[in-house]
Order: structure tokens, then C-alpha cells, then sequence
């Protein structure tokens, strides 16, 4: 009778202590979920990556479509069932879409040269393989051109914007997604973007550059509290390279750096805040920021550009070279007027020209 | 006396489980409500420097074929990229497989046959890195599957030209074979998601884990290159590297496949030799850490011992178990109190508190469904690791320096390459 208190209080807390474990029982006699976690793969780094593939998939459902189609403007289906509109000759088709409010609801092939009037939405895939000339206010959610693209003032991508041929975004347009070119892309200001990549990447109307001069430069003094680790120099609090000093080798300063008007770096630069480089400054590696790093006119810079916060690059500024394209990277990436990127501009939040 | 003295052990260990318990939350919150930091993640397009993959292989046949296929499929200009298979005296095929990918890709594959010197990876490691140049030195165990986008992802963060060593995610391929993988992978989620990222975040010490990344080779050279004395040679490189100003990073994102022990007698040999390696280091790098030198201050002082203590814990936590029991058979009832607060934070370092906490958290980051229902069953898990981390403790070898050091291999189940 006196143990069946302790029989009692000895069932619930088995009980208790095997709660827990009964769906940890059922998952491990039948389970649900043991497949590998998916690792990262080749989408990550090629910001084409999507735009190849809607073409591979686009390619192979044209090819699968029956010979008898007719000439001229064509209204269908893909093999997939997706409905398309084939525009051979009448642009005119893509004027005003088949859905009340004016949107295409059908993806868009274009064999013939395009000029739209503007305003139009698409809400499925345009594949363009003749010039495209958008209109203002045009909305799309995709576009693959294998020739030259054009978007007007004002225009959005919600997902990506690919051109074989040189790629040009009007002024005020938003590129949400990817922005890529085979050639070149030239972006207006007020222009939006998230990541956009080409071997050559303008801002605005053509910087005027002249042929470097030959700058006489001292060699940088480093502060005496700077210390040799490995191959960098390492500096601790701020740090500044006076105007039209020069230093060779990798820096890394854990406050803030300033390099000088004409000042040169051969090598790389870190700091731990933030880093602003005077007009005409050179580092012919990368530049690193914990915080922010904003540059002033004709700056030239080597290697990739990394900052945690901000990068300000300033009017004409140059990061890469033809042949040499690298990477700016950083939550926001503020692009002047005649600067030059080649290679890539990734803003995790948000890049503004 | 007695009393006193046993109040006094339980005070300390409670006070030990209670910071690393307050460590586990703190860097589980970080991942939750955090600012999660990839800096280097986006670089996609670069001028890439010369790299050597460097892959330790001791009688490995099953894998290695594996594993050079993939290195060979990497998206890394061919011409900066040495592969070097570093054959150390296999007694299996592994040499003849190495030399048979050398002669079909001369140009790309260049092996490193051993059959002198002290063996293990560390050795083998040592006596590699100094007869190949590039500026970066990456290294894979031989049974990893890195996808082709790795390399790239793992020397991005060297255009930064403060880091030292770099570390990628490992994920395990093979957990569908029994409940220790599950349970693994589990262990290995909240390992890399939580705690790795977390201190990756809050700018504190990455442990670079010696597969699935890098060093610099400057910087290696700057602490003097791999150590051929220590079980844990990845343990071991991250402190110097640390201690000497370096940094090094974490990239979440950076994953890339490994097969994990399918059977208890290979883990718990696996576990403790990562404890006595771990063990070695603390004695070898602790008290530097806690001296915060220049470039390492308190917080990543104070970072770098705890996770250099990690396995010395397990110790720790059964003496606290015996002092406990032993105060309440001498009758000591002033103690509840102590003791009800070390039955928390043991209960919380064995998983139901802070560590569940971390691998819930983890698996709910990765977006990984079901698989936590297995959660209750790491408690039996960590009590395994807990007798094995406790015999390595308690061994000479996790301790004393300098001791002869071989290859402590672990099994590979694999029963051909995949493609």
C-alpha cells in the first residue's frame, strides 16, 4: 500500500522522461528526413546563372514547337503548356497585353527588332534575340537578349536582366535580382540595383580621363606604434598616408585610414573603421572595411572592394581593369557618375548610382 | 574539511558549466536575432591567386578518387591551381590510384609521396606545404566532395589582407545510415551554423577545422608553418595564427560534403583524438590567451580558452556529478541550493538547455524539417562523448608535448567514388 505513492510518482516521471522520445522513436523508425543538406552550388558566384538556364530551357521548347507554325506574329503554346507570343514582325502586338489591366501574361519571343512605347508589363519571361529598346515605366519580370537591351527610364526588373550585347539601364530604373551583361552595361543615375555584372560597368555619361601623369611620391613614414605581421604591416589606431606618399606592401589599420590625394599603395588595405581615399588615389590590391569606404574623384583601385556597411565610390572612380575584373561588394554600394567597375557590384541591401 | 573542500570543487564547477551554458545562449541568440556576417561570401569575380588543395590520404582508395574528381571539376582557372595528393606511406591502392590522376592530368595533379619522416596528417602536412609555392594553401581530407564553386568561396576572404586561415562549412553526405550519423548531423549543425557563425559574427575566433579550407602561405610561414607534434594540427594553427594578429574566418555558406563515422568504436576514437589535440593546444596556447596580448584583447582571450576547453569540460562535469552525490551522502544539506544550480547547468550542458537550444536553432536555420525530432536522442550521444572526452582527458597524451604522433584514421564506408 506505502509504495504505491513511489509506484506512482515513478510512472509519471518515466512517462515524463520518455515523452520527449516519442517522436524521436517514430523519425528514427521511419524516417522522413534524411536526405544531406543541400550545399550551395554553381547559382552562387555567376550572376547569369538564371538567364543561362531560362535560355537552355527556352532554346529546347522552341525547338520542340511543330514546323507548320506560321510566319509572322504567332500566339500559342510552348511543349510545356506555357502560353508564348512569338513577335516576328508587328511590335505592335506587345503594345497592350491580353489581360484586363494591360499586362502580358505569356512569355515573349522577339525575332525582330523591338521599340516599345512604355508602360507595359510583363509578367512571364521576354527572350529577345533581336535589339530591345523598352519604353518608360515598363515593368518585367525577365529578359534575355542575345543582342543589345535597352531599358527606358523608370523601367523595373523583379528578377533579372541579361544582355549578350551592352546593356543599358535609363535613368530611375529599379534592377531587382541580377543585372547582367556578356559585354557591357551602362546604368544611368537614380538607378537601382542588387547585383549586376559585366566585364565593363559604366555610370552615367563618359568620365573624361587623361593620360596619367607621372607623380613624383615620397615614400609613407609609418607610425611608430606600426608593428610586421607576416607580410602586412599593421598599424594600431588610425592611420593616414599623406598626399603624394606612396607605400609597398599590405596595410591593415585597426582604426580608421586615410589615404591622400595622389597618395599610392602597392598592395592591399584593411581597416578595422573606415577607410576614404583622396582624389587621384591608388591601392592596386584590394580594399577591406569593417564600416565604410568612400573614395573622392579618379581613384583607381586593383582589386576587390569589401566594406561590411557602405561603399561611396566617388565621381570616376576605376575598380578593375580590362582583363582584370574583380569585385565591389558591400550591403550598400553608391556609385558617382563616370565611375567604371569591371567585373561585378554586389549590394546585399541595396546599390544606388 | 571535507565539506568544505567538496563545497569549494562544486562552487568551481558549477561556476565553469554555468559560463560555458551562458556561452551556448549567447552565441544561439546571436544566430537568431544577430547580424549575420559573410563579407568576403559575394566575391564572384576576382584576379585569383595561386593555389595549392593540398589532400593528406593514408591508405584511402575508397575515397580519394572521389575527391580529385571533384577538385578537378572545381571552377578555379587551371592554370592557378596545383592539386596535391599527399600519399603518406598508404599500404592500400591509394598510391597507384594517386599516380594513375597524376599521369592522365599533368598539368593539374602533382602527388607527394611519403615514405620517411614522423607519420600523421600533421607531418605529412609539414613536410608538403614547404616544397610547393602558390599563395594559398588549401586543404581537404581525401573523403570530402566539395562542390565547384568551393574554391573560390574559400580564398575569398584572403583578398583581405589581415586573414590568415580560412574555414568552410561540413556537411555530412552519409546520414541515412544508422542514428549516430543522424545524430552527427545534427552535432555538426549546430557546431558550424550556431557556433562557428556566431563567433564568426561577433568577431571573436573561427576555429579553422583543418578540411574544407586554408591558410595563407605567408602567414603560415609567419608562426612558423604546421606543427609535426600535435594531434590537432587545425587547433593548433588557429592560436598561432591568432596570437600572431591573424584572422581567422568562418564562411557559413562555404559547405561542402563529408562522410561521418557510421560506428561507435570510430567515433569515440575520432572524439578522443579531438580531445587530447584540443587538450594539447589549451596547455600549449592557454595561458598566452589569457594574457590578452595585443592582437587578441580580452574578448577573444577570454573566447579562445573556452573553446580551447571544450573537451576539458567532460571532466569537469563528472567530478561536479561525484562532488554532488558525495554532499548529499555526507548529509551537507546547506548545499541544495548549489547543487540544485549544477543540476541545471549539467542538465543544459548534456543538451536539454543550451546545447538543444543551439541545435534546434541550427537545424530551424537550415530550413532542415524533421530531422529534429531526433534531438532527445544527442543526450545519449553527449553522454558517450562524455566518458570518451573524459578517458582522453585523463590521458597523458592530452597533456604532455612533443609525443609521437601517428595516423589515427578513420574509417571510410564508402563502397565506390561517387560521381
Amino acid at each position: 500500500m506505502t509504495l504505491l505513492p513511489f509506484l506512482a510518482v515513478l510512472a509519471v516521471t518515466l512517462a515524463w522522461f520518455v515523452l520527449p522520445l516519442l517522436p524521436a522513436l517514430r523519425e528514427l523508425l521511419r524516417p522522413t528526413d534524411t536526405a544531406p543538406l543541400s550545399v550551395v552550388e554553381r547559382d552562387a558566384a555567376n550572376l547569369a546563372y538564371f538567364a543561362e538556364r531560362f535560355r537552355l530551357w527556352i532554346t529546347a521548347q522552341l525547338a520542340g514547337l511543330p514546323v507548320e507554325i506560321p510566319e509572322g506574329d504567332y500566339y500559342g503554346r510552348l511543349p510545356s503548356g506555357t502560353g508564348f507570343v512569338r513577335v516576328r514582325n508587328l511590335p505592335d502586338v506587345l503594345s497592350r497585353g491580353p489581360r484586363p489591366d494591360g499586362a502580358h501574361d505569356r512569355v515573349i519571343v522577339t525575332d525582330a527588332p523591338v521599340t516599345l512605347a512604355g508602360r507595359e508589363t510583363f509578367l512571364l519571361e521576354v527572350y529577345a534575340t533581336a535589339p530591345w529598346t523598352g519604353g518608360p515605366d515598363t515593368t518585367l519580370r525577365a529578359l534575355y537578349g542575345t543582342a543589345d537591351v535597352r531599358l527606358g527610364s523608370r523601367s523595373t526588373v523583379t528578377r533579372w536582366v541579361h544582355a549578350d550585347g551592352v546593356l543599358q539601364v535609363e535613368d530611375g530604373s529599379r534592377l531587382f535580382g541580377r543585372a547582367s551583361s556578356a559585354s557591357a552595361i551602362r546604368l544611368g543615375t537614380g538607378v537601382r540595383f542588387e547585383r549586376i555584372g559585366a566585364p565593363r560597368i559604366e555610370v552615367g555619361p563618359a568620365h573624361p580621363r587623361g593620360t596619367p601623369e607621372a607623380v613624383e611620391r615620397t615614400a609613407w613614414v609609418p607610425p611608430e606604434r606600426a608593428r610586421t605581421v607576416g607580410n602586412h604591416l599593421h598599424v594600431d589606431g588610425d592611420a593616414e598616408l599623406p598626399a603624394g606618399t606612396e607605400h609597398r606592401g599590405d596595410l591593415v589599420v585597426a582604426g580608421t585610414l586615410t589615404i591622400g590625394a595622389e597618395a599610392r599603395v602597392e598592395g592591399s588595405v584593411k581597416a578595422h573603421r573606415s577607410i576614404r581615399v583622396g582624389r587621384g588615389g591608388t591601392i592596386t590590391g584590394s580594399v577591406v572595411s569593417r564600416t565604410t569606404i568612400e573614395t573622392a574623384g579618379d581613384v583607381a583601385i586593383g582589386g576587390p572592394v569589401i566594406a561590411e556597411d557602405e561603399i561611396l565610390l566617388g565621381e570616376g572612380t576605376m575598380v578593375g581593369g580590362p582583363g582584370r575584373e574583380t569585385t565591389v561588394v558591400a550591403p550598400l554600394v553608391t556609385l558617382a557618375p563616370g565611375v567604371v567597375v569591371f567585373g561585378q557590384v554586389n549590394a546585399g541591401v541595396s546599390g544606388t548610382t | 574539511m571535507i565539506v568544505t573542500l567538496l563545497s569549494l570543487g562544486l562552487g568551481i564547477v558549477v561556476a565553469i558549466l554555468v559560463v560555458y551554458t551562458i556561452r551556448h545562449y549567447l552565441f544561439t541568440i546571436n544566430r537568431l536575432i544577430g547580424r549575420h556576417r559573410q563579407p568576403y561570401l559575394d566575391i564572384g569575380i576576382a584576379d585569383w591567386p595561386e593555389t595549392v588543395v593540398f589532400v593528406p590520404a593514408h591508405n584511402e582508395e575508397k575515397v580519394i578518387g572521389g575527391m580529385l574528381d571533384a577538385l578537378l571539376a572545381a571552377e578555379y582557372p587551371a592554370d592557378r591551381l596545383r592539386i596535391v595528393p599527399i600519399n603518406d606511406r598508404s599500404t592500400d591502392g591509394t598510391a597507384a590510384l594517386v599516380d594513375d590522376y597524376a599521369r592522365r592530368f599533368p598539368a593539374r595533379i602533382t602527388p607527394f609521396h611519403r615514405s620517411e619522416g614522423p607519420p600523421g596528417k600533421a607531418a605529412a602536412l609539414a613536410d608538403a606545404s614547404t616544397r610547393f609555392g602558390g599563395e594559398i594553401h588549401l586543404v581537404f581530407d581525401a573523403d570530402y566532395l566539395p562542390g565547384p564553386g568551393l574554391l573560390k568561396q574559400l580564398v575569398a576572404p584572403f583578398f583581405d589582407p589581415e586573414v590568415g586561415a580560412v574555414m568552410g562549412r561540413v556537411v555530412p553526405h552519409n546520414l541515412n545510415r544508422s542514428l549516430l550519423t543522424r545524430l552527427l548531423d545534427l552535432e555538426r549543425a549546430g557546431g558550424y551554423q550556431v557556433d562557428q557563425q556566431a563567433r564568426m559574427n561577433l568577431r571573436l575566433v573561427p576555429q579553422y577545422g583543418g578540411t574544407v579550407g586554408g591558410v595563407r602561405r605567408s602567414a603560415l610561414e609567419s608562426v612558423g608553418g604546421w606543427r609535426a607534434d600535435t594531434l590537432a594540427e587545425d587547433t593548433d594553427m588557429t592560436f598561432r595564427l591568432v596570437l600572431q594578429g591573424w584572422e581567422v574566418v568562418y564562411q557559413n555558406r562555404s559547405e561542402c560534403y563529408e562522410e561521418v563515422p557510421e560506428t561507435w568504436p570510430t567515433r569515440i576514437r575520432q572524439v578522443m583524438r579531438w580531445a587530447k589535440g584540443h587538450n594539447q593546444s589549451l596547455a600549449r596556447h592557454g595561458p598566452a590567451l589569457l594574457r590578452f596580448p595585443r592582437p587578441v584583447r580580452w574578448r577573444r582571450g577570454v573566447d579562445g580558452f573556452l573553446l580551447l576547453g571544450v573537451f576539458a569540460v567532460g571532466p569537469v562535469l563528472l567530478a561536479g556529478w561525484i562532488f554532488a552525490l558525495a554532499l548529499y551522502f555526507l548529509g551537507a544539506s546547506l548545499l541544495e541550493g548549489p547543487i540544485a544550480v549544477l543540476s541545471v547547468a549539467t542538465f543544459g550542458t548534456l543538451g536539454n538547455f543550451a546545447a538543444f537550444f543551439e541545435v534546434g536553432t541550427a537545424t530551424r536555420l537550415d530550413g532542415s524539417g524533421r530531422r529534429v525530432r531526433l534531438l532527445p536522442f544527442l543526450a545519449f550521444g553527449f553522454l558517450v562523448n562524455l566518458v570518451a572526452v573524459t578517458r582522453a582527458t585523463l590521458s597523458r597524451t592530452s597533456w604532455i608535448q612533443g609525443n609521437h604522433v601517428s595516423w589515427d584514421k578513420t574509417e571510410r564506408y564508402r563502397e565506390t567514388s561517387p560521381s
